[in-house]
């Protein structure tokens, strides 16, 4: 983009158009995910009526009775639908709103939760706690009760964070080669350890694996839903809070302390955030790709870099896209479900094939 | 046999249309072993759904599928609209189990265990479920009666085969069957010894092991022989080739629907599968 000389001018012109923007894509994300939400308690393999869905909606909010609706009807909206609903905008804001500011944080937009290992290293941690909470991990299971699982992704999704910083950062510069090369290295290792429990797994835990590593909403139940569902929120709102000093660090770690931030302490805030989100989603719905990396990349594409605008966008278009996509998962071969991971990477990777041509293009024409 | 069959199947068919007023009529049966079990009493045409395992008779290839048995979605069945849901140990996730019960629709969970006991309390449980508890009987008493056919067989045979179950997936590479799991449940009923019966579950198996064990006879399953394309292909696995059970030919083909789904056509199956073994191991050098 060539400045001339009216520079300052056209800049701040500029700035203005891209808050405008900024809030504009922010808006249509949050309407789009609203409309993510609405359907999703809608529309279902068992066809309910829209007043009958409201009628349980206000019994449910204390506006009256919903007695003429079945039990199943009342049912699979109350204890399907809703926790589903929930349960996928949560966990599309929190992979969404994490890759947003992982790829901060590294200031790569290569920096996919999914792509480096967090999930997976995520993924190991939960994963032993199911084949080994009865056994070897008992006192864990019986100390942290229904939170066993989110925490324990949190603190597997955690280690690698911090193990792929450490190994790809170069005097405050992160060596984006060395980081994939880590980020495969880390993803490699957490399949062998997964394949390794895979093995010690009995039958019945087995059953729980396979549901749990292809990536589905359809574990939402209450008890399993809220424990993660707090620790997301944490993570997402707290992320939010980091906008600011985030943009500073776009502007490289030397600058960035310049102006005042505290590097270190936003690096770590973010990576203990985004490992909290990261890991809860995975807790309960598997390992879900694309989200983490697609969502914010769109977002930047039409606000700029500014994190203002680029992490409420993302956790908005996170959730909208896992909405859908869980729509999608739902629907397509009623009555059985399609695995929720098969539908976004199937929409998110030719997506990402298109932007990256188009960016081909561009920088030939440019 | 036949005959029993047919007196079974006109008993059913009276049983069926005299519960039939009060009865439900949208029965959802998840699970190989029982959707057969639901066949054989002859209440086939209550099932608007069952699950991709249940293929057997042919007739339930051609009802609706609400996915793999460990797949189950909740408001997929509850889809369905039905009054009664039946479904095998096997099912899950459990979730979804949850959230169905949590609708009120009765939902009937039989349990899982490799033995013929089992068989008869699933179909007994699931006649009493269907309201068909004569056909219900009547079936138990064919069913038991082949497996004692079945016995009076195998001991004749007098046969204690040390035994490795085989299989392979999906890349085919190799597994041994060990314990808690349908293979030594077979194991056990044509009275082998599992030389793997010290594991659990489906293990990784390396010729090397294989080869150590020596089993008597390697047992395969149907539909692993039919992705390998014949039993001659199978024999020459790398993880089983160079024992001395495939050298001689004493490999014997599991039917991996009528016996490895613990179904009510197990015991018949058992006995032939035994007989085939002995004939095997008498002659020396096998099939």
């Amino acid at each position: 983009m060539a400045l001339n000389a009216k520079a300052g001018e056209t800049l701040a012109g500029l700035g203005a158009a891209r808050a405008r923007r900024g809030r504009q894509i922010v808006l249509g994300a949050s309407a789009l995910a609203l409309i993510g939400m609405l359907l999703g308690v809608l529309i279902g393999p068992l066809s309910i009526e829209i007043a009958d869905i409201l009628a349980v909606i206000g019994q449910n909010l204390g506006l009256g009775e919903a007695e003429h609706i079945t039990r199943v009807k009342e049912g699979v909206i109350e204890n399907i639908r809703i926790p589903r609903v929930l349960l996928g905008a949560l966990v599309g804001a929190s992979l969404g709103v994490a890759g947003a500011a992982m790829q901060g944080f590294f200031r790569n937009p290569l920096a996919d939760p999914g792509l480096i290992g967090v999930s997976s290293g995520g993924a190991l941690a939960a994963i032993a706690v199911i084949v080994l909470g009865g056994a070897a991990l008992r006192p864990v299971t019986l100390l942290l009760g229904p939170f066993a699982l989110p925490l324990a992704a949190f603190g597997g999704a955690f280690a690698t964070v911090v193990l792929i910083y450490r190994a790809a950062s170069l005097d405050g510069r992160v060596v984006v080669a060395t980081m994939l090369l880590a980020g495969v290295a880390a993803n490699a290792f957490a399949f062998s350890g997964i394949g390794y429990l895979t093995f010690l797994a009995d039958d019945a835990q087995l059953r729980d694996l396979t549901f749990w590593t292809l990536g589905s909403l359809g574990g939402a139940v209450w008890e399993r839903v809220l424990p993660a569902a707090g620790l997301m929120i944490i993570s997402i709102i707290g992320i939010l809070t980091l906008a600011r000093p985030m943009n500073g660090l776009l502007l490289g770690e030397a600058d960035a302390s310049t102006l005042g931030v505290d590097v270190e302490k936003v690096k770590r805030r973010a990576a203990f955030l985004t490992a909290l989100g990261v890991g809860a989603a995975t807790s309960v719905c598997g390992i879900i790709n694309f989200v983490g990396l697609v969502v914010p990349h769109l977002v930047r594409l039409a606000t700029g870099p500014d994190h203002r605008y680029v992490l409420p966008g993302s956790a908005l278009l996170g959730a909208a896209l896992v909405l859908f996509s869980d729509l999608v998962a739902r629907m397509a071969v009623t009555p059985a479900e399609l695995p929720l991971g098969v539908v976004t990477a199937a929409i998110g990777a030719p997506f990402f094939f298109w932007l990256l041509l188009k960016d081909k293009r561009r920088e030939r024409l440019g | 046999m036949k005959s029993g069959l047919a007196a079974i199947a006109s008993f059913a068919l009276t049983a069926a249309i005299f519960s039939q007023a009060f009865a439900q009529d949208r029965v959802v049966s998840v699970g190989g072993d029982i959707t057969e079990i639901v066949y054989a009493l002859g209440e086939g045409d209550r099932l608007s759904a069952t699950d991709s395992t249940s293929v057997y008779p042919p007739e339930a290839l051609a009802t609706p599928k609400v996915g793999y048995v460990r797949q189950l979605s909740a408001e997929g069945v509850l889809s369905l609209e039905p009054d009664l849901i039946l479904i095998s140990g096997a099912a899950g996730p459990p979730e979804a189990l949850d959230q169905v019960r949590a609708t009120g629709v009765p939902l009937i969970e039989m349990r899982t265990a490799y033995t013929v006991e089992a068989i008869l309390e699933k179909t007994r449980r699931v006649a009493d479920a269907l309201n068909a508890s004569e056909a219900g009987a009547a079936l138990i008493a064919d069913i038991e009666t082949d497996w004692r056919n079945a016995q009076d067989t195998m001991s004749t045979l007098g046969i204690a085969p040390s035994v490795l179950f085989f299989s392979t997936v999906g890349d085919g590479s190799a597994r041994a069957g060990g314990d808690e799991t349908a293979a030594q449940g077979v194991i056990d009923l044509i009275g082998g010894v599992n030389v793997f019966g010290d594991r659990t579950g489906y293990k990784d198996l390396s010729l090397e092991a294989a080869i150590a064990a020596d089993p008597d006879i390697i047992l395969v399953m149907s539909h692993n022989v039919a992705q390998a394309g014949d039993l001659e292909k199978m024999m020459d696995h790398p993880a089983i080739s160079l024992t001395s059970a495939a050298q001689s030919g004493h490999v014997f083909v599991v039917d991996s629907v009528q016996i490895m789904q613990f179904g009510p056509r197990l015991p018949a199956a058992i006995s032939k599968l035994a007989t085939e073994i002995e004939a095997a191991l008498a002659d020396g050098d096998g099939a």
